[in-house]
């Protein structure tokens, strides 16, 4: 076990490294740089620009630039950005709350919501139940999320009364206003971005946990239980359950990176505040720091997520030791 | 027979898929005693499976469905019972083994907890007097060191002692009927006379009687008294083990026992029943074996026969029985 995971801390850093190379080398082809969205760069002489590519050293070799970088990073340093001048890591920290508060909520409704519909809809193949469930699912994958956001915001936003951007009203802040009164702000805020969340969110989970049950349902270890007498429920719940939601597992580990890197289409859309929206704005300023800190925190995210879930298959399965 | 067990009369499940009404299995019926081991016999698809699922009620709805006839176990028909009455039957007065232990048990289950679970369900025992018997249980179908079996998982026990810890669990409530499916076709041949010995001993020590699905005539010819052979989904012939061994009346089941090797033959090349089993969906006109049968008649073409009697214990489903000779005929 100890070997095991000394193994994967080595591969989870050799795979960071490899990443962090990829990254850099896209990132120095994109076209134009820091510099060229400064200002108006055309207000700037030659020099001046020149100037300023020296100051943050944009004039070495590119190899030189991403050793700089990596020597850095790896004290824990991830830099500042050229446009504001403030430390990447504090921006990104800034922005981190929000992602988090719309991912995880969302998340939690999202698996609370799929779990069940997809047992449910297994184990009462081909009812009515099912065919809504599979119809439904089906137009949830095949509807994109800006267009569903665009929908809710115009037939529900507007008519409702909800708030359409934003996640907080200027001044209600949490120590600042009662407790209800604060809750009840960021709840309306976030109905919106969160039903984009979980609608477009639940069709492949559901999907997922449907088959799942129903590969499981038609093992021989369940025929065995219902041989031994057993009632249907307790069959399902105690013999076909913990088998289904075997892969599930591993499901979540993949996810599990979104959870921080967030939706980029819904936060644009409903102006949520999150680290989705400072992603997108560095790339098209070519703020190299914060683009590369994204990128990396978003690898080691997935890395983390798919260990944890191999973590996890240990607890839930007898058949896996490392 | 002096003691019915079970009485299973005239019997038709069918599976409707889309391609049509498969008939699984037609107007079997059967019958068999206290204590008594019957065989039922015949090539994969014959409906050997589906008639021991149709007894447990077992079957898949949808698309299975059992259309007509009755189970009488004890007296009472299990066709007619609630879903709640056949609940306190399985594992308890008929319990039933499979083919494959390899999947056959829970992967994430132990196996304590798998046999702990009947005796807890059927005969309200504690989890304390649960675990007790169900260790007994290992120790008699001879499970080295069941104290540490019964912690650990399937995947952890080889093939043969998976069957084992199958067997204690189908035993684990003394049922009056252990149907066993093909108990031993994945298992390797010196386990399998293991795991049939130790089946046999079970049977007289606990009084019970054993419905045993095999293609194995081998098995057959050791250990039952009765047996039943199927085709296409039809009861073909039954008769006594020895009776039948020695004068087959159905040319099928002739085949079956001229296609199993012999060591004081020598042979270059063994007996084989020409032709396929035929799609149920399909089925041929007259005798369901006609387009197979090397006796084959113009009126099996035409009309199927029925089950007649040949003498007191033996019957046969053909026109043109092959007689006590066990010789061809014209």
């Amino acid at each position: 076990m100890a070997r095991y995971i000394l193994n994967r801390t080595i591969q989870a850093v050799l795979l960071l490294l490899g990443v962090s190379i990829i990254s850099f080398v896209i990132m120095l082809l994109a076209p134009g740089g820091p510099t060229d969205f400064l200002i108006d760069s055309s207000m700037l002489s030659g020099e001046d620009l020149a100037a300023i590519r020296t100051a943050y050293g944009l004039d070495r070799h590119e190899a030189v630039q991403y050793w700089k970088w990596v020597s850095r990073v790896v004290v824990g340093d991830f830099g500042t950005s050229f446009h504001t001048g403030r430390p990447v890591l504090e921006m990104i920290m800034e922005r981190l709350p929000a992602t988090l508060a719309l991912n995880l909520i969302g998340m939690v409704f999202i698996y609370l919501i799929a779990l069940p519909t997809g047992i449910i809809s297994a184990v009462k193949q081909y009812s009515v139940f099912d065919y809504t469930v599979t119809l439904i699912t089906f137009l949830g994958q095949a509807m994109p999320a800006f267009w569903l956001a665009l929908l809710l915001l115009y037939y529900v936003g507007l008519k409702v009364d909800l708030p359409l951007s934003g996640m907080a009203t200027y001044g209600v802040e949490f120590k600042e206003v009662a407790f209800s009164v604060w809750l009840l702000d960021r709840v309306r805020y976030m109905v919106l971005p969160l039903s984009v969340v979980v609608l477009t969110g639940l069709a492949a989970l559901t999907r997922f946990m449907r088959a799942s049950m129903l590969d499981v349902i038609h093992q021989d270890y369940i025929r065995t239980a219902r041989a031994k007498g057993l009632s249907e429920l307790r069959v399902i719940t105690r013999h076909a359950l913990r088998n289904a939601l075997l892969p599930i597992v591993t499901l979540f580990g993949l996810t599990f990176s979104v959870l921080l890197s967030g939706s980029v289409v819904i936060e644009r859309i409903f102006s949520w505040p999150g680290v989705g929206q400072l992603a997108v704005d560095s790339i098209l300023k070519r703020d190299y720091q914060v683009v590369m800190a994204f990128n990396m925190i978003g690898a080691f995210m997935v890395i983390a997520g798919s260990f944890l879930a191999d973590m996890l298959y240990v607890v839930v399965d007898p058949r896996i030791k490392y | 027979m002096p003691d019915v067990l079970i009485d299973v009369r005239n019997i038709r499940t069918t599976f409707h898929i889309k391609e049509g009404v498969v008939p699984a299995i037609e107007g079997v019926s059967l019958q068999i005693g206290r204590q008594e081991t019957v065989a039922i016999v015949g090539e994969s698809g014959c409906g050997k499976s589906v008639t021991a699922l149709t007894i447990m009620r077992l079957i898949q709805s949808p698309p299975g469905r059992i259309e007509q006839g009755a189970v009488i176990f004890e007296g009472e028909d299990l066709l007619k019972a609630s879903e709640k009455r056949m609940r306190q039957i399985r594992g308890n007065d008929i319990a039933m083994i499979f083919q494959e232990p390899m999947t056959s048990l829970n992967p994430l289950l132990t196996v304590g907890f798998q046999i702990e679970e009947s005796l807890i369900l059927h005969q309200s025992l504690s989890k304390q007097e649960a675990y007790h018997k169900a260790l007994g249980m290992l120790k008699r179908v001879d499970i080295p060191a069941p104290e540490q079996r019964m912690h650990e998982y399937p995947h952890q026990l080889s093939g043969g002692m998976r069957q084992r810890v199958m067997i204690a669990m189908a035993l684990s409530c003394s049922p009056k009927l252990l149907i066993a499916d093909e108990p031993t076709t994945a298992l390797d041949v010196t386990i399998q006379a293991q795991i049939m010995i130790l089946m046999n001993s079970l049977r007289e020590e606990m009084g019970m009687a054993i419905m045993l699905i095999t293609h194995d005539l081998g098995v057959v010819a050791n250990m039952a008294d009765r047996v039943i052979v199927m085709y296409a989904g039809q009861v073909v012939e039954e008769a006594p083990v020895n009776d039948l061994f020695a004068h087959p009346q159905h040319p099928y089941t002739q085949g079956l026992l001229l296609s199993v090797p012999r060591l004081d033959a020598r042979v270059s090349k063994l007996n084989t029943i020409s032709g396929t089993v035929p799609n149920l969906l399909y089925l041929p006109r007259g005798c369901r074996f006609n387009p197979r049968c090397s006796y084959a008649q113009e009126r099996c073409q035409i009309e199927s026969p029925g089950l007649t009697q040949v003498n007191d214990a033996h019957s046969v489903r053909c026109w043109f029985p092959l007689g006590m000779m066990g010789g061809k005929k014209q």
